[in-house]
């Protein structure tokens, strides 16, 4: 610390009378009862990186459904416009883009949503 | 900042790194009787409550009244802490630095009083410095605790931290749950508020 330090001379505020008598009651009550039941799903809640981790797949899962729209949407408007599917059949001869995001967005399921196939059709392969 | 006369910690900040020497034998010896007092308690020693209390109390205190800017949470943070420790008592003193662990219990308290509340405003600025030995401070005793109660939460309690409760940057920053260097970031940057607001020469 240095003379230019703008909190020298001060000090931080004390406990007041009276909350230490009143802590260590409670703490002395606390130490005489059971302690509480703690259940995973509590601990789960409160740990922050569960969310974290949440918020990070809810982020992937947005980002991979705007770029594989993205990436699709022409070919697949191509597709809509001929009436052959050929991008989808591409893709399922290489496995290739949507492929590698995961079985959520297989093939047909992008298909479907992008009304290249037909839902009925496809429900009943 | 000195408690005991001693210079406790030196800060050094280069683009490359912070740069932190080691805390006062005060310090240590303070840490060594907390390190002590924190098994008795888990080993059922309940005395060992009043130790606890007389080495960290103020701390706890003031961190809490930085945080949420009101008495009265600062008091039932302060408490909750209190009812948490004998519970946890083990696991804090098996913490590299436990009284990093226990204010960081605090922080937590605090914030969730501050969440209950919903409003950050303090309730009373001339709380939250005292004079320390300078008669003269006294007189800007409520100034500096307006322009202190100016600053965002997240900056009270790394000034709070770093200058108050003598932790280091890589302690504070556990407390804080932030990178060391946003600790340190944070710090000089309400430093630097204070000052400017001060009108203190760098």
């Amino acid at each position: 610390m240095s003379a230019h330090d703008p909190l020298l001379g001060f000090r931080a505020p004390l406990a007041p009378d009276g909350l230490r008598e009143r802590a260590l009651a409670a703490a002395r009550r606390a130490a005489a009862e059971p302690a509480p039941r703690v259940s995973w799903v509590d601990v789960l809640w409160e740990s922050r990186w569960l969310w974290r981790v949440w918020a990070g797949t809810v982020a992937f899962l947005l980002v991979a459904y705007i770029w594989v729209g993205r990436s699709l949407s022409p070919a697949l408007d191509q597709d809509r416009a001929r009436g052959d599917g050929a991008t989808i059949a591409a893709l399922r001869a290489d496995d290739g883009v949507i492929g590698a995001v995961g079985p959520l967005w297989s093939q047909e399921r992008a298909a479907v949503a992008w009304g290249v196939l037909d839902r009925e059709d496809w429900l009943s392969r | 900042m000195d408690k005991d006369g001693a210079e406790v910690t030196a800060m050094a900040m280069t683009e490359a790194k912070v740069v932190e020497f080691p805390v006062s034998e005060a310090q240590a010896v303070s840490d060594e009787r907390l390190l002590c007092a924190l098994r008795n308690v888990a080993a059922g020693n309940l005395d060992a409550l009043d130790e606890i209390w007389r080495l960290c109390a103020d701390d706890f205190y003031g961190l809490a009244l930085w945080s949420t800017g009101s008495r009265a949470d600062a008091e039932d943070a302060v408490q909750e802490v209190f009812v948490r420790l004998v519970r946890t008592a083990g696991r804090v003193a098996s913490a590299r630095c436990p009284r990093a662990y226990l204010l960081a219990m605090v922080r937590r308290a605090a914030l969730d009083a501050r969440r209950r509340r919903r409003d950050v405003a303090l309730d009373d600025p001339a709380a939250l410095v005292g004079p320390a030995g300078d008669p003269a401070a006294r007189l800007d005793e409520n100034r500096v605790s307006s322009l202190v109660a100016r600053l965002a939460p997240k900056l009270r309690e790394a000034v709070f931290l770093r200058h108050f409760a003598e932790l280091t940057f890589a302690d504070a920053a556990r407390v804080m749950g932030v990178p060391t260097f946003t600790a340190a970031s944070r710090y000089r940057l309400a430093l630097r508020r204070l000052r400017d607001w001060m009108g203190v020469e760098r």
